[in-house]
């Protein structure tokens, strides 16, 4: 029974999605669209709930796949919530609404499974859960623009990474005999991977993998084309809550830190400095945001390097801090900029008028922005002081360094969003705006959570129990 | 004490008040401003009463899980420029009646808060509330300029944002190194300035604190070489927008200085004083001398912004008494009457369409009373007697003097090039022939006399009673201690959380007890 309980959140959302996907296909208009949204979030909330209520450190469930540690329940709310977040704030489409939100779900259940994995196996489960549903995501709308090309990038590339992770997990699995990950993080602890060179291989291909999923450089190449191609708050999906799940899978391979650490501290370097750079070049708003989400991916590894060193905050509470801080920006970034309606892809000069159109969403795109740059009030500004602390105080002097002198760089292309929104002269003639009064409120209600929690980071701190 | 809270509040809610009646006709957000301004500024009188007893302060959790609080407080330093900030505040919401007609209520908002953040800077006591006010006034300024800024406007604000940006960085990143040392020294974690200042270091590494903290705050001075923003934002911006970033913006520079840098890294500070002290005359002299040959007027007034914060800094680092306030002074002086240059200036475009030199001359029949306040202006900027500035580079020139009798006499000659520009700007504008652009020129309006009445009287005001700035410099007593003996102190002899000072010939330096009863200049 209480295997059950664990598992409750997972039932919930698998069979919640196919209940929507069930009752989506008998009719399509307005009003089934907005019983099929109401009806998402009410499974997501379900789930939430569920989960939330299950006892910390309680019984590992179906054969240790799932497991509930404190950590893990906290990372499984957060995508709920950014999920139903999601579910609320997009455009579901007329023609199959039902298909929309059930992968949605679906997608939330293969973060859920990634949050809480107790396993590899289930760690891979969950990965191909989520991709999954994102490849049919990206290409929703596959008569606009790229999307069917984006679509299918992300399907070979991904697939190209699956193969890479679960052939290095073939290989852990191999030199120690085991898949469950406490047993793993014990055995490793206790016989050293220096001497199990099969290990060190499968891990170092697994780290390949992992970095693929988080598009941390070298493997970021299909972010920006990715992104650009997917309706925004897919796009805002994939960065914040995707990439947050397999960020927390990685947690419990904390231990490759001491083998990886070089590695991963190249990879958390390069992605700081390439991210910001690149975005330089880029003139359209969601290349801009992706090549930014490619150097959050690389501050976020500081506090991964930092582990559960740290001032007040471990780095591991740091990474959800901010792992929540960046959600609430990128996710509102892309959905806000997904309400300007365009034939073409949306290019920064494009944003010319909006703040004249609709002050309120050029308002809350400059919060998002904001935060993003790291730049008080906003709450992108604290989520950045407590992962470079924590890098400080596990003796990662350069990476916290590098990340400020990167994010003096980036701040360039944030300021380039601001100034088409804003200030340049003259006016997309073309500019239409469209969202729901709902949308719009979401979208002004994170804006403003974004600032409250800049303003009092306290709060977030102690919801979250990071400490 | 709520005092400081409700300091810093006042313009906030003004700003909530202004942004939410946005459906509103334009007057409301004119209206609210200038309420919030000033109750700020009738706040800020009340904070100079109370902090001649002892300093104000308040302090509440902020996060505590890096400790860091949200702690006020106000000495006679930090109330001295609290005053100047409410002041300027007002002056420029009067100085935007007429002149802003686009997008008023984001206007106001924007303006309200900047003000916050610059009051923060000046009032907190912990570094992440001090960083937090710092790029907190970036974003309203980047607006202030890029929006309703002149035709250049978007590189200005672009550069501006990323100059400060940058060397805050650098700030940031020296900061944390002194809060983890802190952290290993004493097995806890603040932000606390106090505490910080507690910290040892050694001298290596106070040469990386200071250096990091100096490009920080010099940027935003701006310092010599690191000025080239300061041209550009100060023609670009709107007039208000120029009056705060020469008055206010600049001066958190300094303060930062004063407050964090110097103290936190004396013997970096001192390490670096000799090329400071070269980079402030440099640009004491640079400063006036391109301020000279330009054409615009804006551009002139911000160039003469670098010769003046040339003497500021310059008092700063020759380590005594006499510079110390003279800095101070200078501070006060320079934010009242290059903003009121400002102010002149931005009158001008307003009704001449232009700011180039050529294109005006021979106002004054026309707009005798805006020449009456130009001509004060002009005066008050090469430092006549009477006004602020001749007091402040009093100060200055004595304590390059008592510091090495060849830097006073090099310094002197600043003043000499001052009046050079000042006098430029009077000429060019009011005498000569009369210019066919300003033929129907009118006069300046009652709203625009009140504002720059203000800057008038705080300049006569300092200018005959100085020791209204000077004074709470010795709040409470034993922030400076008086030292006998004439030999010339350097920066070494500033300990964390005090500030030695020799007694100088020119000007006593006993620390005052409640009352008024300052160095004030001997005959």
């Amino acid at each position: 029974m209480s295997q059950l309980a664990t598992l409750a959140p997972d039932i919930i959302m698998a069979f919640g999605g196919t209940l929507v996907l069930l009752l989506g296909t008998r009719r399509s208009d307005k009003a089934v669209n907005d019983f099929l949204r109401w009806l998402s979030v009410i499974i997501i909330g379900g789930a939430a709930l569920a989960l939330a209520y299950t006892r910390p450190n309680s019984l590992p469930a179906a054969e240790g796949w799932i497991i509930s540690s404190s950590i893990n329940i906290v990372f499984g709310v957060i995508f709920l919530a950014i999920l139903a977040w999601t579910v609320l704030a997009a455009k579901a489409p007329e023609h199959a609404a039902g298909e929309w939100h059930a992968l949605l779900i679906y997608a939330g259940n293969g973060m859920l499974i990634l949050a809480r994995s107790g396993s590899l196996a289930a760690l891979f489960l969950g990965i191909e859960i989520l991709s999954l549903s994102l490849y049919v995501l990206i290409s929703f709308f596959c008569h606009r623009g790229m999307a069917l090309r984006g679509g299918t990038m992300y399907l070979v590339l991904a697939a190209f990474a699956s193969a890479f992770l679960v052939f290095g997990l073939a290989l852990v699995y191999a030199s120690f005999g085991t898949l469950d990950l406490a047993e793993l993080a014990q055995r490793v602890s206790s016989k050293g991977l220096f001497h199990a060179p099969m290990a060190m291989l499968g891990f170092g291909l697994f780290i390949v993998g992992v970095g693929f999923k988080l598009a941390a450089v070298p493997f970021h190449m299909w972010a920006a084309d990715v992104y650009e191609a997917s309706p925004g708050p897919v796009a805002g999906l994939i960065a914040s809550a995707s990439k947050g799940a397999v960020i927390a899978a990685f947690i419990p391979f904390l231990f490759l830190v001491n083998t990886h650490g070089d590695i991963l501290w190249l990879i958390s370097a390069a992605s700081m400095i390439v991210g910001n750079l690149m975005g330089l070049l880029e003139l359209r708003v969601k290349r801009i945001l992706a090549y930014s989400s490619i150097a959050h991916i690389g501050y976020i590894l500081v506090g991964y390097l930092a582990g559960y060193n740290g001032v007040g905050i471990t780095g591991v509470g740091a990474m959800i801090f901010y792992v929540v801080a960046y959600a609430l920006a990128i996710a509102g970034a892309f959905t806000a900029l997904s309400f300007i309606e365009r034939d073409h892809e949306l290019g920064v000069r494009d944003l010319r008028g909006v703040a004249r159109v609709s002050p309120a969403l050029a308002f809350c795109i400059l919060v998002f922005i904001i935060s993003l740059a790291g730049i008080p009030p906003a709450i992108g500004f604290f989520g950045k002081l407590y992962l470079f602390s924590a890098g400080v105080s596990a003796g990662y002097i350069w990476l916290p360094v590098l990340g400020l002198l990167g994010s003096a760089i980036g701040v360039y292309y944030y300021l380039r969003i601001i100034v088409n929104l804003y200030m340049t002269p003259g006016e997309n003639p073309n500019l239409k705006i469209s969202y729901t009064p709902l949308q719009i409120s979401i979208i002004i209600a994170t804006a403003a959570a974004i600032v409250f929690f800049g303003c009092f980071p306290q709060t977030m701190i102690t919801a979250l129990k990071l400490f | 004490m709520t005092l400081l809270t409700l300091i810093v509040l006042a313009p906030l809610i003004g700003a909530l008040v202004a942004g939410l009646a946005v459906r509103t006709g334009p007057a409301s957000a004119r209206w609210a401003a200038l309420a919030a301004t000033g109750a700020d500024l009738l706040l800020a009188f009340i904070l100079m009463f109370f902090v001649r007893e002892s300093p104000v302060a308040t302090s509440m959790p902020w996060i505590p899980a890096i400790g860091a609080a949200f702690h006020l407080e106000a000495d006679g330093l930090s109330a001295v420029l609290v005053l100047l900030t409410t002041m300027l505040g007002v002056v420029a919401v009067l100085i935007s009646w007429n002149e802003i007609t686009r997008k008023v209520h984001a206007y106001h908002v924007w303006l309200l808060l900047l003000q916050v953040g610059i009051l923060l800077v000046f009032l907190a006591r912990d570094i992440v509330l001090f960083y937090f006010g710092w790029e907190l006034m970036l974003i309203p300024m980047f607006f202030l300029i890029g929006v309703w800024g002149h035709e250049d406007k978007l590189y200005s604000a672009i550069k501006f944002f990323l100059f400060t940006f940058t060397g805050s960085i650098f700030m940031l990143v020296a900061l944390l190194y002194v809060y983890f040392q802190h952290a290993r020294q004493y097995g806890m974690y603040s932000f606390e300035i106090a505490n910080l200042l507690k910290t040892s270091l050694t001298e290596t590494e106070q040469w990386w604190v200071f250096l990091g903290l100096f490009i920080g705050f010099a940027v935003k001075v701006p310092l010599f070489p690191l000025h080239t923003w300061l041209p550009d934002a100060h023609t670009q911006a709107p007039t208000a927008g120029s009056l705060i970033l020469a008055g206010l913006l600049l001066k958190t520079g300094v303060y930062g200085l004063m407050r964090i840098a110097m103290p936190l890294a004396p013997a970096g500070a001192t390490a670096f004083a000799p090329m400071v002290i070269t980079l402030a005359v440099a640009g004491i002299f640079y400063g006036a001398l391109v301020a000279f040959s330009q054409r615009d007027f804006k551009r002139l007034v911000a160039y003469s912004s670098i010769s003046h914060l040339g003497f500021v800094v310059l008092g700063l680092f020759i380590g005594n008494a006499a510079g110390w306030q003279g800095a101070t002074l200078q501070m006060v002086n320079h934010g009242l009457a290059t903003g009121g240059l400002f102010l002149i200036a931005g009158i001008l475009q307003q009704r001449a369409h232009t700011r180039n030199f050529d294109m005006y001359g021979g106002l004054w029949r026309h707009a005798p009373t805006m020449g009456a306040f130009l001509l004060f202006f002009a005066m008050a900027s090469l430092g006549i007697p009477g006004t602020g500035n001749f007091i402040g580079e009093l100060y200055v020139i004595g304590g390059a003097f008592q510091f090495k009798w060849w830097l006073g006499v090099i310094t002197a000659f600043g003043i000499l090039f001052a009046a050079a520009y000042s006098l430029r700007v009077f000429i060019a504008t009011m005498h000569g022939p009369e210019s066919p652009t300003i033929k129907h020129m009118n006069d300046t309006t009652w709203v625009e006399n009140l504002a720059m009445g203000i800057l008038v009287a705080g300049l006569i005001v300092v200018g005959f009673v100085p020791r209204v700035v000077t004074a709470p410099l010795f709040y409470p007593p034993d922030t400076m201690v008086p030292r006998d003996g004439r030999e010339p102190a350097t920066i070494a002899a500033i300990r964390p959380g005090q500030i030695v000072i020799p007694s100088l010939p020119l000007i006593s330096a006993e620390p005052p007890p409640a009352s008024f009863s300052t160095p004030e200049v001997r005959k």
